[in-house]
């Protein structure tokens, strides 16, 4: 890759995958500045590596918006995948990237040897990137640093969804309303992944249809819209 | 000398080949390959790491950016194991945020007069009397003249008898 010199580049402006944003980046502090994803060193200089708007959400924070559906598996995310094929040691989950991912049998809690997780081909599971490169198969597990599930495993029942993985990042922030109202309206249980999967599990099939659509119809609304739309949604779904 | 000190002494061949050693022969091999690893891509790095990439940190995972919750959750008890987990994650972020405001206030995490209320009752227990109760403790001024004359009186208890 040769990037381009454009010079002129600043922060909100459109970027090319190869575009050099070096001189965008330049902050008047000393501190120092934090590439997120689109944003690649090649040498010196700083290369935007997808195409979208070049933004700085936090200080001295620098990432490349863009839509986004397909999945690039990044360490330490969190994600939702369905069980393709076990192996006689791994399973082999589908996480919507470019590669399945391999978890190994013995990465549950409570898992050794001779007692192997109980999960076919099919199921779903909330799952931690524990390795992903550029150049290698993302390996996932479902235990923490203690070998606790914590939150981590198979999800038995329940729905399954996907969507953007913008959406995922605007409904998982913390100033987004709709999971808190939803769960005031209905008792339910869900897992977002990093990947853009949703696993949904309510009481009943109308309650999950209602809140998987919600999911879907927040992604262009603002905080009061989905505030508004949960409380017509409480209604409707009431009167069914 | 000192070097010699610091390098572990490596058992022989022989020794780790014994059945009793298998363990310490895996470490042995385990340190052995790592050194091996790093010496192989030591160039790999050293290449990737100049003067100008030292001000960048590389962060590829929105996550900590937008500091984005976990995706698993439960409402009105669904799961009520994941529940717990959820409000104990809420209140390990809620005391960082607290740690991080007393951090930026420039406010010292104990303020000044609570040190010395603590520190007053601490430090006076060592000059007080283990055996006295608590009670006692609460009215302290009053007690005080009493004290002194009950203490010689306990103290010629433990006089050592003389020796003749």
């Amino acid at each position: 890759m040769i990037p381009t010199e454009s010079p002129s580049l600043r922060t909100g402006d459109t970027v090319l995958p190869g575009d050099d944003v070096t001189s965008a980046l330049r902050t008047n502090d000393a501190l120092k500045v934090v590439l997120g994803p689109g944003l690649r060193r090649e040498g010196g200089q700083v290369v935007a590596s997808r195409s979208g708007v070049l933004r700085m959400p936090k200080n001295n924070v620098f990432v490349v918006e863009a839509y986004q559906k397909r999945y690039i598996p990044v360490k330490d995310e969190h994600v939702v995948g369905v069980v393709t094929n076990a192996g006689s040691d791994i399973f082999r989950v589908d996480i919507g990237a470019s590669v399945s991912a391999s978890l190994s049998y013995l990465d549950f809690e409570h898992a050794t040897k001779k007692n192997r997780p109980n999960i076919q081909v099919g199921d779903v599971v909330y799952a931690k990137l524990s390795t992903a490169g550029r150049d290698m198969e993302p390996e996932l597990v479902c235990v923490d640093a203690h070998g606790k599930a914590n939150k981590l495993g198979k999800l038995e029942d329940g729905f399954l969804i996907t969507c953007s993985l913008n959406l995922i990042r605007k409904l998982l922030s913390v100033s987004c309303p709709l999971l808190k109202a939803l769960g005031q309206k209905w008792p339910y249980e869900c897992a977002f992944g990093m990947n853009g999967k949703v696993w949904i599990k309510a009481r009943s099939t109308k309650e999950t249809i209602a809140i998987a659509n919600a999911i879907y119809e927040s992604e262009h609304m603002d905080n009061d819209q989905i505030k508004q739309m949960c409380i017509n949604l409480g209604v409707i779904v009431d009167s069914i | 000398m000192s070097h010699k000190r610091g390098h572990k002494r490596n058992l022989s061949k022989g020794i780790l080949e014994m059945k009793f050693m298998k363990k310490s022969k895996e470490k042995v091999d385990k340190e052995k390959e790592e050194l091996e690893s790093k010496d192989l891509f030591a160039d790999n790095i050293n290449k990737g790491k100049n003067s100008e990439g030292a001000q960048y940190i590389i962060e590829q995972s929105m996550v900590p950016i937008e500091s984005l919750l976990n995706g698993r959750m439960s409402f009105r008890g669904m799961n009520p194991e994941v529940e717990r987990l959820m409000q104990e994650e809420m209140h390990h972020i809620q005391e960082k945020q607290k740690a991080l405001e007393r951090l930026q206030s420039n406010q010292p995490e104990i303020s000044d007069a609570e040190m010395a209320r603590r520190l007053g009752k601490t430090v006076a227990k060592k000059f007080k009397n283990k055996n006295r109760s608590d009670s006692e403790d609460d009215s302290e001024n009053e007690d005080n003249s009493d004290e002194e004359e009950k203490r010689p009186a306990k103290k010629a208890k433990f006089l050592k008898p003389k020796d003749d």
